[in-house]
């Protein structure tokens, strides 16, 4: 799994595909007010950015790939306080 | 005692809206931009905002729109900005504002906006 | 001289000198962004505040500038040396006038002509592009850019990037196709295995890309997260048949529109929503309101008519319904509170700020002195004709040469005195390895000598780096008269709303400390003062009842106690009745019954910084402080100071701040306990001591022993850490005890010996470390080992 899941945060690495969407949803559901850090993050299968989006979470850290985190930047502008 | 925080990153627009503020019993707090206002938002939630348009870092439109996305999104916020043009007013009111003045804002004007928002009757 | 204007003038300055360096650093990379994004706040910033005084000349000169660096920000006129030209006179006519208000308070009028001329010679550059520049006029107004397909949401012009936009701009200007590529996938493309975010990526020519919502996102706990309810949107320079054979898969989702160089010029046309005519409606009632509410009223008509396509829709329906709320309170018609609430409750259950309006429409008519405010002051462009600009004919020759003359200090970027701070501190770690060097030649290679020279040169490295570190410390340094000067304003002022007389009394304002250190007291000595003013202070009339002069004294006092500061605020008034905080405290469960009965006034009267106990409901009664004391408590822990109040009822209060000079580098006392090193801070050691253990005595189950009188509890460090160790005693059976005060209180705690004091860079705990409460950080120390630094506040 790319996604490693704390008591406060999540951890996005690499490519984080589909099945991963899922478990984060749950994890998110559970805390409501968890983090999310996509420093280390190359992609991600959409249903995963569909529950970022809806869940409306806190970035704690963009991805470092420039061209991902401005993708990002335009679906979850609130959080990633641009 | 009412919190107002003051988002601008002039130093003197800062100063003269704290004095004015002050002046009429209200606690005030400053920020410098955007990000600084979220931080201290955090640290304890204010009754009202004063916030500035152009600021490096996070301008006054990110802020507001991530503050109406947050934890404590029904706190009214006064945008503050040179433009009188109502495109930038409709602007304003997009990304969360609930109301614009034009600077420099008159004491009365800014006291008796901030009355209003707040919930106080004018003595 | 007003600390307003002086504030004004600084900033100015500052400002102009910026402006005039950035304008240089323009002529070397005149397609910068950044340069000139920071160029037109700067410019912007001076103008707005200008307007808070009556510079008219001067507003209007950066009024021009600020519309032309716009224009050139947005790309619509092209930085030119003549450009930078006449900014530059512009600013010297704005810093000319600068000085002038500073020594007569206000500027001559003869200098109307020359503004109206400067301004002038400014927008002349924006209303035709300079001749040796190939960029076109600005735009033709009124021209309506050609509508995008229907499947294909517009491009968003406002959210694209300042520099996506020049890029696409110059590449249009040079010939390239750009579209607009408006990518809908099908609902169910998830589980077709198709990734549409990859797809759209990988877009060929992309310059840019954008993801939105298709519908407002439901609650998080019905999501369907395998629906796509994405839609994307690429900025492209591919050309048409490439982008067709790329989503060839795809065809029926995708919709694609040219962009023109001129949609980049019109950003605010295209991104402008499309407001509805305000409704003509019949007034009900209560249009007898005077302006700020009508305006107020009509401001969140606005507000809510806009469309509902912001992710912050929730949000924005609160914050309409809040101030709307705090109209009705501000009005006296709480009647409408509860129709309010119910439509705020209906809205944020359909998403849509339809309800909200409705109330709007039914309860308040819409006034049309609504936006009277909003109009701009009234132009003098009219009345005075204005002369033909000169070309560069304004000088007032204080450019480069004067400034100069002016400059008695330098002005330093804060980073950058921040990473010599950091050196320092890793260099005062470095240092520290020399003493083990030193114990290694003596013990491992037997050579006293060398050993010896070793600590000689150690003695003197130390004493360089300990000046080095003072004098940059001595570099960041500001005197505390930087946050003390705003009391005496907030005293007076207060004091005479309050109908009361008090005297302030500041003393050591010239006491320095480092600028994070000052920054950070600012807001809780307002707190403080204010709580003086509000609760401490009695009327004139009740302090000459009680035998006590009318006027109130409040000081504060600074002073430097070794490398502490410490801050005195000192009141006269009705101080503190610790019965009343005692039962206060026992009511909202911070002290127990156990504890209500031992507990000494002096002790009491610090709980007003427990953390819950200034609650709202305790404020209003209270007669002594605890508005928020807790918040203040927070902000000072937060740069490592202590706070302790003292009171006595009828006498007075008195609260003692204090604060680290700097925060760079912390000593640390090293204690051993079952074979590892901790870091105790030295700040909170009051004294090490070897207790023999026929002195150690137990009460009630706990550790205790007498020193100087008074009974100390002992706390074994390895309990305290959950180590399954005994303390260690040494050869005469006594037992290494450091004696600690933590938040005042006097505590032992047993380690098996003590070692050196060090200096170190405390680092705060990082990732799962975090979660660690008994650590304040961790440090690196002279032998290349990890010190853990215990945070003695969490773990007594």
């Amino acid at each position: 799994m790319a996604i490693t899941f704390t008591k406060y945060r999540a951890v996005f690495a690499d490519n984080v595909g589909g099945d991963d969407a899922e478990p984060l949803l749950e994890w998110l559901l559970k805390h409501p007010k968890g983090k999310i850090d996509l420093s280390q993050c190359t992609h991600l299968q959409p249903a995963n950015l569909q529950v970022l989006m809806a869940a409306q979470c806190t970035i704690l850290a963009e991805p470092k790939d420039k061209l991902l985190a401005q993708w990002l930047d335009t679906a979850l502008k609130p959080g990633m306080g641009k | 005692m009412k919190r107002i925080l003051i988002i601008d990153d002039a130093a003197t627009v800062r100063m003269y809206h704290r004095g004015i503020l002050e002046e009429a019993g209200y606690q005030v707090v400053e920020a410098v931009n955007g990000i600084e206002a979220m931080e201290k938002t955090l640290v304890e939630p204010f009754d009202l905002y004063l916030v500035d348009i152009n600021m490096p870092k996070q301008d006054g439109y990110g802020f507001l729109s991530d503050l109406r996305s947050g934890e404590l999104p029904q706190t009214p916020a006064i945008m503050i900005s040179t433009e009188a043009s109502s495109d930038d007013r409709r602007r304003a009111y997009a990304a969360g504002a609930n109301l614009y003045l034009i600077k420099p804002v008159k004491p009365v004007e800014l006291l008796l906006n901030c009355r209003l928002l707040l919930g106080e009757a004018s003595p | 001289m007003n600390a307003l204007l002086e504030q004004f003038l600084a900033e100015s300055r500052e400002a102009l000198q910026s402006i005039g360096e950035k304008l240089l650093a323009l002529e070397k990379e005149p397609d910068n962004g950044d340069l000139l994004t920071e160029l037109f706040r700067l410019v912007h910033t001076l103008k707005g505040n200008s307007g808070l005084f009556d510079l008219p000349e001067l507003t209007r000169v950066l009024h021009a500038g600020e519309d032309l660096m716009d224009a050139v920000r947005g790309g619509a006129v092209a930085y030119s040396p003549l450009l930078a030209d006449r900014l530059l006179d512009a600013m010297d006519f704005v810093g000319m006038l600068c000085d002038e208000f500073e020594a007569h308070g206000r500027t001559d009028a003869k200098h109307i002509p020359v503004a109206v001329r400067l301004a002038e010679s400014l927008r002349s550059l924006q209303a035709t592009a300079p001749d040796d520049s190939g960029v076109p006029a600005s735009p033709t107004p009124g021209e309506v850019r050609e509508a995008p397909s229907d499947t294909a949401p517009p491009l968003p012009l406002g959210e694209l990037p300042e520099e996506i936009r020049m890029e696409a701009y110059r590449r249009t200007t040079a010939g390239e196709p750009l579209h607009w590529l408006a990518y809908r996938p099908d609902g169910d493309c998830f589980f077709q295995g198709i990734d549409p975010f990859y797809q759209a990526r990988q877009t060929p020519g992309i310059l840019w890309g954008n993801i939105t919502p298709r519908r407002a996102w439901p609650k998080l706990s019905e999501l369907d997260l395998y629906c796509c309810n994405l839609d994307f949107g690429v900025l492209t320079t591919a050309p048409l048949d490439e982008l067709e054979e790329y989503y060839r898969h795809a065809w029926d989702q995708i919709g694609i529109s040219p962009v023109s160089r001129r949609d980049l010029e019109n950003r605010c046309a295209v991104m402008a929503p499309h407001v509805p005519a305000q409704p003509t409606v019949q007034p009900i009632n209560r249009q007898e309101q005077p302006p700020e509410v009508a305006a107020l009223l009509a401001a969140q008509r606005e507000i809510l008519s806009l469309p509902d396509d912001v992710l912050w829709l929730a949000g924005r329906i609160k914050a309409a319904a809040a101030s709307l709320a705090g109209c009705l309170h501000a009005i006296g018609s709480e009647e409408l509170t509860a129709t309010l609430e119910a439509a705020r409750e209906e809205a944020l259950a359909m998403l849509s700020a339809a309800p909200l309006l409705l109330w709007l429409e039914s309860y308040f008519s819409v006034i049309p002195a609504a936006s009277a405010t909003l109009l701009p002051a009234p132009s003098l462009q009219d009345d005075a004709p204005p002369p033909p600009p000169t070309e560069g004919g304004i000088k007032f020759g204080r450019r480069i040469e004067d400034a100069f003359m002016a400059a008695k200090s330098i002005k330093v970027d804060q980073v950058k005195i921040d990473r010599l701070l950091d050196l320092i501190g890793e260099m005062v770690v470095a240092k520290n390895g020399l003493p083990y060097l030193a114990d290694r030649a003596d013990t491992l290679f037997g050579s006293r000598e060398l050993s010896r020279e070793i600590k000689s040169h150690y003695a003197v490295i130390n004493r360089i780096s300990q000046e080095m570190q003072d004098s940059i410390m001595q570099v960041s340094m500001m005197p505390i008269s930087f946050i003390l000067q705003r009391f005496p304003r907030l005293v007076r002022d207060t004091s005479q709303k309050l109908g009361k007389e008090v005297n302030l009394i500041l003393e050591g304002e010239e006491t320095e400390a480092d600028k994070h250190v000052i920054e950070s007291l600012g807001d809780p000595l307002v707190h403080i003062v204010r709580n003086s003013l509000d609760h401490g202070i009695e009327l004139p009339q009740v302090r000459l009842a009680l035998g006590k002069p009318a006027a109130g004294v409040i000081v504060i006092r600074a002073t430097q106690e070794s490398d502490r500061v410490v801050i005195e605020i000192r009141d006269d008034g009705k101080g503190i009745d610790p019965e009343n905080i005692k039962r206060k405290a026992y009511e909202k469960g911070i002290i127990d019954e156990e504890r209500l009965e031992r507990i000494s006034d002096q002790e009491a009267v610090n709980l007003v910084f427990a953390a819950g106990f200034s609650t709202a409901d305790v404020v209003s009664d209270l007669s002594g402080r605890g508005v928020g004391m807790d918040v203040v408590r927070t902000a000072v822990e937060k740069v490592n100071g202590t706070i302790t109040l003292e009171s006595e009822k009828g006498k007075g209060t008195r609260i003692r701040l204090s604060v680290p000079l700097s925060m760079a580098v912390t000593s640390v006392m090293v204690v051993e306990s079952n074979k590892q090193s901790f870091g105790v801070p030295m700040e909170s050691v009051m004294e090490t001591v070897r207790i023999p253990r026929a002195d150690i005595h137990t009460i009630k189950k706990c550790l205790a022993t007498v020193r100087r009188g008074r009974i100390v509890p002992l706390k074994s460090l390895n309990s305290l850490l959950d180590l399954n160790a005994l303390p260690m005693a040494n050869g005469e059976d006594e037992l290494a005890v450091l004696i600690v005060n933590v938040g005042g209180e006097r505590v032992g705690i047993m380690v098996d010996d003590f070692r050196e004091t060090v200096e170190i860079i405390l680092k705060p705990m990082t990732g799962v470390l975090a979660g660690l409460v008994a650590y304040s950080g961790s440090a690196l120390l002279g032998d290349g080992s990890v010190l853990m630094v215990l945070d003695l506040k969490e773990l007594l």
